[in-house]
């Protein structure tokens, strides 16, 4: 037993290195200072990519030269206008320096591009002709001069298709990373807002953005998040779900420990408390670190409607996040464990409903609520117009002619169409999907055990959120541990001029976010003399 | 492993008021009648009392458990020796109480299911919560689950107003008198003993000083609602049938009917009973895990757990019916050796020898 | 080995899901008992009756015809073996957690009650709020089996009829328990009654008559010694200060017919004194009318008239409490709280009064005071039906 122990523990080595790594292959490489040689090499490189474009052109005075760029990458209009025609003009223009090269041409920064950089280094030169930019080589220079031109397909900024408002911003966030920065950049005009770079993916080389504000948030969980990003050795991000999987603090849990959103007034609103947020290219999903449950409980609008509504929705919500975690394991327990505690005239008419029905009640729960799970996926994935077919049938054949029929009884039916109606309405769709799954074992519990069962079941749930973290933060906070004197912004939201402080479990120093005594009925001025 | 003062006074009160609430009315109603709440105030005094006893005590060595500082005041061995009494208790208490909880919820909601289905599950819980969580586990969940033992609790209360009786608490003092008022506090003081549990838990305050006061307020408030609590079931029962009753408070909220629908709320006591059960349960068992480590001399107290829990859940097994754990625990073993040894008179013995030693001892705790 | 220790516990936990169930078992595998009725046979032997219901003739989708309950009967040498006995009649197991009516006989009763209440006070299923009713003049078994119109089940018939008449119906049984091991006080039950047998058929759906009767009072040992019917008990649960209202004709002197008062937010209040072994208990009843029927001829429209009703209700309240309490007197069992109210008055007389209290019951002095006031008189002052001279001044 103690060797496939060992055995197991030995799996866990050092990360090995990864012969598809760019860096590897080309680590060390210098352009030379011949030009055929550059190409002859990056034609090896590039061997059958046909989107990269090779132009050979001669500079102004006659020196040969190479751009090197990816078709569809760079804005190919700009390209024309900007570099080619000047470069090959360049004679007219600078000639008073007929030995310029392309040092000068970065020093004198005489190429009209957005950005402009040297490089020496191989892999960083096929690195940011990858990435967008373009590359002038010229015979004799050791050197290659990248200019940055990418100009990308993008999306439009839309409406976000998850957590949608009635009130609010309606900007979502896009595929690509900087129009997801710029949108965020708009809202906080401060040099305080940080956005780091990294990239991400060894053949993918996604770039990565970490963005947070400096003097709100603690430096320990920006460092938390760095390490965390570093540590990712993979090929390829598709979406912000790949890095989500890799810097959670615990896998096995069914709860997340990060939190994504398509909105940016969210993303603000997460900085703004102290949180860190994690932006990836190529997906309009953006992180926010750290985590608490009571985000399941809050959506982005509660902060823009009326705080008496809002609070007041925030109690229904948390009363449907019961329902439709507890809903159907309690219907069970106390039909088929507990009939006392249902009151008598209810009792007869589940009682006359359950008379025929064949299954046992917690085997037609358990039933229903599979059928209810397929029919929201087909829902999902089906094409729309499909989609609107099967929930059709779905319900007519389920609702109606299965009851008919007497294979299920009609309570069963009401009581997992209202835990379906109630899992839907939590804002956070994967805190909703944890409770979601965890109904099912719960449902076995409450089945065997009836309410003794479901007691095991919610105890065994608080033991594991109270242990559960996110990036240091307990996943209860500010509840359990009560790190803050108050509970302001959890299971009510108070006014914005009463919530002075940011989260305490989140801030370090620089806590104050609204000063106190701006209740506007206290200060109404002279007109209310 | 640091717990906050809000979290000691939510362990303090989860812990003390469920056990008290159920099983000491009946005993003290049958000496008492009426006169319960006098004899439950007294109680809760003598609860008060100990409770500064332990607390003044631990806080001469706030970095020390009770296990440590009994060995830096009585000396190495004598002070090893003198844990030996709360080994046992330890031990039986818990497996007491996971005999009790175990025996409440069978009787409230089960007929067929073996006993011992409901001991392994109660088991399984405590030892997921103190093998993964400690004592901040354990803290934290009792920060959760205290608030809503409490609403559960007063909303009982609320709900059984509508059918009281004034009367039934008439004519006070003399029926029972003098006597009967004291016979009666004595079991429902009882109840406050195990609060000696938490001499092994004010060395993890992150700030000591709190301890005293968390800790009464504690107690305070349990006693108060258990006042409460008696004085409700005697307005709905009268003087005469709690004495019979089986758990007194328990039958109240059976007896709860608001506009014939809201009844039979029974149901929510249960699962409250189980949340202040698990807790009382995991503490005991953390601080018996704990303990014995320390004694010992171990390192690494959390293996113990493997040794301590199944034996634990055998000493729980043995009992024969339900009514012999809590009755002839309480007046056999509890309050003529738990109560006069592990309570009062060794700790008692430790302050004495605490205080003439003197500022020595202090002196010599610094520098570790 | 946190992730080993979470599979062990894991497989632990399945395994006792898999063995589970013990006590699951479904709605439709259970008989729903709805009222249990208990009666003495000539042999002694006890005789149990259920009232099940028949779910699938309940329910909005039923439209079934036919009653939605049936009875059945079983005899034995105690409870337990009578239930056992209605078992082996029973095709599921039953559920006893919604019986809010038990109906005892009145022989049964007559031989003592004590025997058979402690299996309802035990079991933990069965709510401590039920309905004890004495059944009158009819077997219980007939009496189960009866239908009433307006519920489905006639178990809810009963509970109903007693809630309707202004008393707390879902309390008998505890107030019974408490006055039974009370030292001062002694047990009532309501009385029930329907036509006794042969019924027709048509009487059997129209609900045969049934009706609260009145009030059984028991002694100390939970025996029935007396019968009050409903008019004179609406006096003892006054006094008890149970009942929400009533209704007192008034007599006046000259006049043919009465004038009808409902009387509403009743008091009592009870003072003792002791002085050497007698006791002098004062009643004072308080309420406040409503004037119903006003079948004479008097112009109520003026106030001193409405007090001269008043004071002639006070005066003939009064009286007929007095009769009553007379009655209680002789049979020498407290079931008006005159033990609760000297005990607590004169706690120290009480000790040596209480061993004998029957007998200082009976010889106790009593006094009734009936502060009535009348409030109302309804929409009209005089009568409307009553010709101008016919109204007396």
């Amino acid at each position: 037993m103690s060797n496939r122990f060992k055995r197991m523990l030995s799996k866990d080595r050092a990360p090995r290195a990864d012969h598809l790594r760019l860096d590897d292959e080309l680590s060390g490489q210098k352009v030379s200072a011949s030009l055929n040689h550059n190409e002859e090499r990056l034609r090896d490189i590039f061997r059958n990519c046909s989107d990269v474009r090779l132009r050979p052109l001669h500079l102004g005075e006659g020196t040969r030269a190479l751009v090197i760029f990816v078709d569809g990458l760079v804005d190919a209009k700009g390209l024309e206008e900007v570099l080619l025609l000047p470069l090959m003009a360049r004679g007219q223009h600078y000639g008073e320096h007929p030995q310029s090269s392309i040092k000068e041409l970065f020093d004198l920064q005489a190429v009209a591009a957005r950005q402009t950089e040297l490089t020496g280094d191989l892999s960083e030169l096929v690195r940011g002709i990858l990435g967008g930019q373009v590359a002038l080589l010229a015979e004799g220079e050791e050197q290659a001069l990248l200019g940055n031109m990418s100009d990308p397909e993008k999306r439009p900024i839309g409406e976000p298709g998850t957590e949608s408002v009635v009130r609010g911003p309606r900007e979502g966030l896009t595929e690509s990373l900087m129009t997801n920065i710029s949108l965020i950049r708009r809202r906080i005009r401060s040099p305080k807002l940080k956005f780091e770079r990294t990239t991400i993916g060894e053949l993918s080389q996604t770039r990565t953005s970490i963005a947070y504000i400096e003097g709100i948030v603690k430096p320990e969980i920006v460092d938390e998040v760095r390490r965390r990003l570093d540590r990712i050795r993979t090929d390829a991000i598709l979406d912000s779900g790949y890095i989500e999987e890799f810097i959670e603090d615990t896998p096995h849990s069914p709860f997340p420990s990060v939190q994504n959103t398509e909105r940016p007034d969210v993303v603000i609103a997460g900085l703004l408390e102290g949180r860190v947020a994690i932006i990836v290219d190529g997906t309009p999903f953006v992180l926010i670190v750290p985590l608490t449950i009571w985000s399941a409980l809050h959506a982005a609008e509660d902060y823009y409607e009326h705080f008496i509504y809002t609070s007041a929705i925030r109690m229904l919500r948390f009363f449907l996040l019961s329902v439709s975690f507890l809903l159907p394991s309690f219907y069970v327990a106390i039909t088929t464990f507990h009939p006392q505690l249902i009151p008598e005239a209810l009792l007869l008419t589940i009682a006359a409903a359950r008379e025929n029905v064949p299954f046992p009640a917690v085997v037609e729960a358990f039933l229903m609520e599979v059928v209810f799970e397929a029919l929201r996926e087909a829902g999902i994935r089906l094409p729309k117009p499909v989609g609107s077919a099967v929930s059709m049938v779905g319900g007519l054949v389920i609702g109606e002619s299965a009851v008919h029929a007497g294979v299920v009884s009609a309570p069963t039916v009401i009581v997992v169409a209202f835990t379906g109606i109630a899992s839907f309405s939590l804002p956070r769709y994967n805190l909703g999907l944890a409770f979601r799954l965890l109904r099912f074992p719960l449902l076995l519990l409450a089945g065997s055990l009836g309410i003794y069962g479901m007691g095991f079941g919610v105890i065994a749930l608080i033991v594991h959120l109270v242990n559960l973290q996110s990036f240091g933060v307990p996943y209860l906070a500010p509840v359990t541990p009560r790190l803050s004197g108050n509970l302001k912004d959890i299971f009510i939201r108070m006014p914005r001029w009463a919530m002075n402080e940011r989260p305490a479990f989140l801030v370090g120093e620089n806590d104050t976010r609204t000063p106190k005594g701006q209740n506007p009925a206290n200060n109404k001025g002279a007109d209310n003399e | 492993m640091r717990i906050s003062g809000r979290q000691l006074f939510w362990l303090v009160f989860s812990i003390e008021i469920m056990l008290a609430m159920l099983y000491s009315v009946s005993a003290t109603v049958t000496a008492a009648g009426q006169d319960t709440w006098i004899s439950m105030l007294l109680a809760g005094l003598i609860g008060l009392g100990i409770v500064l006893l332990i607390v003044k005590l631990s806080m001469r060595y706030p970095q020390q458990t009770f296990v440590q500082y009994s060995q830096t005041i009585m000396g190495k061995w004598a002070g090893r020796l003198l844990i030996v009494p709360y080994f046992i208790m330890w031990i039986f208490l818990n497996s007491m109480v996971l005999r009790n909880s175990a025996d409440f919820v069978y009787l409230a909601l089960f007929t067929k299911t073996p006993l011992y289905v409901i001991m392994v599950t109660l088991m399984i819980l405590v030892v997921y919560v103190v093998f993964t969580g400690g004592l901040t586990g354990i803290a934290r969940c009792g920060e959760l689950m205290g608030p809503i033992i409490l609403v559960v609790i007063l909303g009982t209360c609320l709900l059984s107003i509508n059918h009281l009786n004034w009367h039934l608490l008439t004519p006070v003092f003399w029926d029972s008198g003098g006597t009967g008022i004291l016979k009666g506090t004595l079991p429902a003081a009882a109840f406050y003993g195990d609060v000696i549990m938490f001499s092994m838990v004010f060395a993890f305050m992150s700030n000591p000083k709190q301890a005293l006061s968390r800790t009464m307020w504690g107690i305070a408030l349990s006693s108060v609602l258990v006042l409460f609590g008696a004085a409700l079931v005697i307005m709905t029962f009268g003087p005469e049938l709690p004495a019979r009753m089986w758990a007194p408070f328990f039958g109240m909220t059976r007896f709860i009917s608001v506009l014939g629908f809201i009844q039979n709320v029974d149901i929510f006591v249960v699962v409250i009973w189980l949340f202040s059960a698990f807790i009382k349960l995991s503490l005991f068992l953390f601080v018996t895990v704990y303990g014995t480590a320390q004694w010992l001399n171990l390192k690494n107290w959390r293996s113990l757990i493997w040794v301590l829990a199944p034996l634990i859940l055998i000493f729980a097994l043995l009992p024969q019916n339900a009514t012999a754990p809590i009755k002839d625990y309480v007046q056999q073993f509890w309050l003529p050796y738990v109560i006069p040894i592990n309570v009062i008179g060794i700790p008692l013995l430790l302050w004495g020898v605490s205080m003439m030693r003197g500022k020595s001892s202090q002196r010599k705790e610094r520098p570790e | 080995m946190s992730v080993r220790w979470r599979r062990t516990s894991l497989i632990v936990l399945l395994l006792l899901l898999m063995t589970g169930c013990w006590d699951r078992r479904e709605l439709n595998e259970q008989a729903l008992i709805f009222a249990w009725g208990m009666d003495l046979n000539d042999d002694g032997s006890y005789q149990a009756t259920a009232q099940f219901a028949i779910p699938h003739k309940m329910g909005s989708n039923s439209g079934g015809a036919g009653r939605a309950f049936f009875t059945i009967s079983g005899n034995g040498g105690s409870i337990y073996e009578a239930a056992k006995d209605i078992q082996l009649k029973v095709s599921r197991a039953w559920f006893a957690g919604h019986r809010r009516a038990i109906l005892i006989g009145e022989r049964l009763a007559k031989s003592g009650l004590a025997p058979i209440l402690d299996e309802y006070s035990r079991n933990p299923i069965v709510r401590l709020r039920t309905d004890i009713l004495v059944v009158k003049g009819i077997s219980v078994a007939d009496f189960l089996a009866l239908s009433y119109p307006l519920e489905q089940l006639s178990a809810s018939a009963f509970f109903r009829i007693h809630q309707a008449s202004d008393l707390n119906p879902d309390l008998t049984m505890r107030d019974f328990l408490m006055a039974h091991a009370s030292e001062e006080d002694c047990p009532v039950l309501p009385v029930v009654t329907a036509q006794a047998k042969p019924l027709s058929d048509e009487d059997k759906q129209s609900g045969a008559g049934l009706r609260l009767w009145g009030t059984a009072i028991f002694d100390k040992d939970a025996r029935l010694v007396g019968n009050l019917p409903q008019k004179k008990a609406h006096t003892v649960y006054w006094i008890k200060g149970q009942l929400g209202s009533t209704i007192r004709p008034v007599k006046i002197p000259g006049e043919e017919n009465e004038i009808i008062t409902e009387l509403n937010r009743l008091s009592a209040k009870i003072k003792t004194t002791v002085e050497n072994g007698d006791i002098l208990i004062g009643i004072q009843l308080g309420g406040y009318g409503i004037l119903r029927e006003n079948n004479t001829q008097l112009d109520l429209s003026r106030s001193q008239k409405i007090i001269m009703v008043q004071n002639y209700l006070n005066e003939q309240t009064a009286d007929e409490v007095k009769g009553v309490i007379q009655e209680i007197q002789a049979l020498g069992t407290d079931v008006l709280g005159f033990g609760l109210a000297v005990h607590r008055q004169h706690p120290q007389e009480w000790r040596t009064l209480k061993k004998d209290w029957p007998r200082h019951f009976r010889k106790a002095r009593v006094e009734v005071e009936v502060k009535a006031r009348l409030e109302e008189t309804g929409m009209t002052g005089s009568s409307l039906v009553l010709k101008k001279n016919e109204l007396r001044p």
